[in-house]
């Protein structure tokens, strides 16, 4: 830990009129955790060790690819294939060398999130997935440390601070229940802005700044909207929730034991996933049916593939083109909602001679330009 | 006299519009049917009802100069 911030680095901060050598010292002293290195947590974790903040963890699985590259702003074309958490902190490191930095190299789940948040101050819930959210939100609560929120879709973007100050909401008294993926796709499905993610990244930052450092208001309870096509922002305020508290878990134990994949509408779909690789060598095959359930004007196009299109909201009042005799494939984009197609034809048509290719087309695509 | 409603996120992709205007409805429960049997395509979607920019998490009155906002939640990062 630096406990005497070098004046030369920081001082168009430290001659801020209410910042000083308090404010400087406070951010030294401090630890923030950024729960994935992507579109959000790169510009925060820029601005975060910039300012100069002590003790920044960063915790993500993912390695860096070529689509990252348009928005997660601290990887270049040489970081491709590496661990984002490492690229990240070379990159951070490099920035700021008055600063610790620590890496998680792994998913952040019900049974890790303990031992990861607790020793830091603050976090921020820069993830891309509702499963993961609630899982951060939840620890947060019990953990008692305030958490900045931020979340992006298409042109848009929100950012809330949640369990800081006096009657602090968190992310369920918000969102009590959680949508289907397929109800709020992410950047994968349905595209982003790149400017987007910067603009609520560096906000959370700044959250996190004030946070620390005591200065102006936060977020607190309030969530705040802003649309880049309008160039507008739109804050609203939050309350207590009473649908959140039967789903919250009120200790320790029944956040470990809470069924995270139920409550966010992943059932175990493990043994119905196909590989990229089983998926190839599937294809031309009579007794195999490929179901392409992209809407009708998606990207890439896979013509070779000789797949019937039926968008995921035709899925029910096509069933009768499905051949049930065969061996039924449904692929989609990136495999998230062939997830919920598996669902309405297991659950509600009853077939089980259905499986979806894991990681949807853009996996086949990268397995095949792999191969050659 | 109606209700003109600020829309957010998928809303907009599904109504095509960032508002939409409605008859005028005296309370958000009344409201979400009236929106739900005008727009079949947004039942199954997810949203949180702003009333003057207030967040809420019960049935809530509805005048005519209520500021209403429909808000899906982000998934995104």
């Amino acid at each position: 830990m630096q406990t005497n911030p070098s004046y030369e680095r920081y001082q168009r901060q430290m001659i801020l009129a209410n910042f000083g050598e308090a404010a400087q010292q406070k951010l030294s002293a401090a630890r923030v955790l950024v729960i994935g290195a992507g579109g959000l947590g790169c510009p925060a974790l820029q601005y975060l060790s910039a300012i100069g903040v002590g003790h920044i963890g960063i915790v993500d699985q993912d390695a860096v690819s070529m689509s990252n590259l348009h928005r997660q702003i601290l990887y270049t074309t040489d970081d491709l294939g590496k661990l984002k958490t490492e690229a990240a902190r070379d990159r951070i490191q490099k920035m700021n060398t008055d600063i610790a930095v620590s890496i998680h190299s792994m998913e952040i789940t019900q049974t890790n999130a303990f031992d990861i948040i607790s020793s830091y101050d603050v976090v921020l819930d820069s993830t891309d997935n509702f499963k993961a959210r609630y899982i951060i939100n939840d620890a947060c609560v019990l953990l008692k440390k305030p958490l900045v929120f931020g979340a992006v879709f298409q042109y848009e973007g929100q950012v809330a601070v949640f369990n800081h100050g006096i009657d602090a909401v968190n992310y369920r008294d918000l969102f009590p229940v959680s949508p289907t993926a397929a109800q709020s796709p992410n950047c994968i499905e349905s595209g982003v802005f790149n400017i987007v993610t910067g603009i609520i990244g560096i906000l959370q930052a700044g959250e996190a700044i004030k946070i620390i450092t005591g200065s102006g208001q936060t977020l607190s309870n309030r969530l705040m909207s802003y649309d880049s096509l309008s160039l507008s922002f739109y804050t609203v305020k939050l309350s207590k929730n009473p649908d959140a508290h039967e789903n919250t878990p009120a200790i320790e134990e029944e956040f470990l034991q809470f069924d995270y994949d139920q409550f966010c509408w992943l059932k175990n779909h493990l043994k119905d996933e196909i590989s990229a690789e089983e998926f190839d060598a599937l294809l031309n095959r009579n007794d195999v049916q490929l179901i392409d359930i992209r809407n009708r004007d998606e990207r890439p196009h896979v013509d070779e593939l000789n797949a019937l299109r039926i968008p995921l909201s035709e899925l029910k009042h096509q069933i009768d083109k499905l051949e049930k005799e065969k061996q039924i494939v449904l692929f989609c984009h990136a495999g998230i909602r062939t997830l919920e197609a598996l669902d309405i034809l297991q659950d509600e048509f009853h077939l089980s001679n259905v499986s979806h290719l894991k990681g949807g087309i853009i996996r086949w695509l990268e397995y095949k330009s792999n191969k050659v | 006299m109606g209700i003109q409603i600020l829309l957010f996120g998928s809303l907009v992709d599904v109504l095509g519009d960032k508002h939409i205007q409605l008859a005028q409805v005296k309370d958000t429960d009344t409201l979400r049917l009236a929106l739900t049997s005008t727009y079949p395509s947004i039942r199954d979607l997810k949203f949180v009802i702003s009333v003057d920019k207030k967040i809420t998490v019960e049935n809530t009155p509805i005048d005519t100069t209520s500021e209403i906002a429909l808000l899906p939640p982000f998934s995104g990062g």
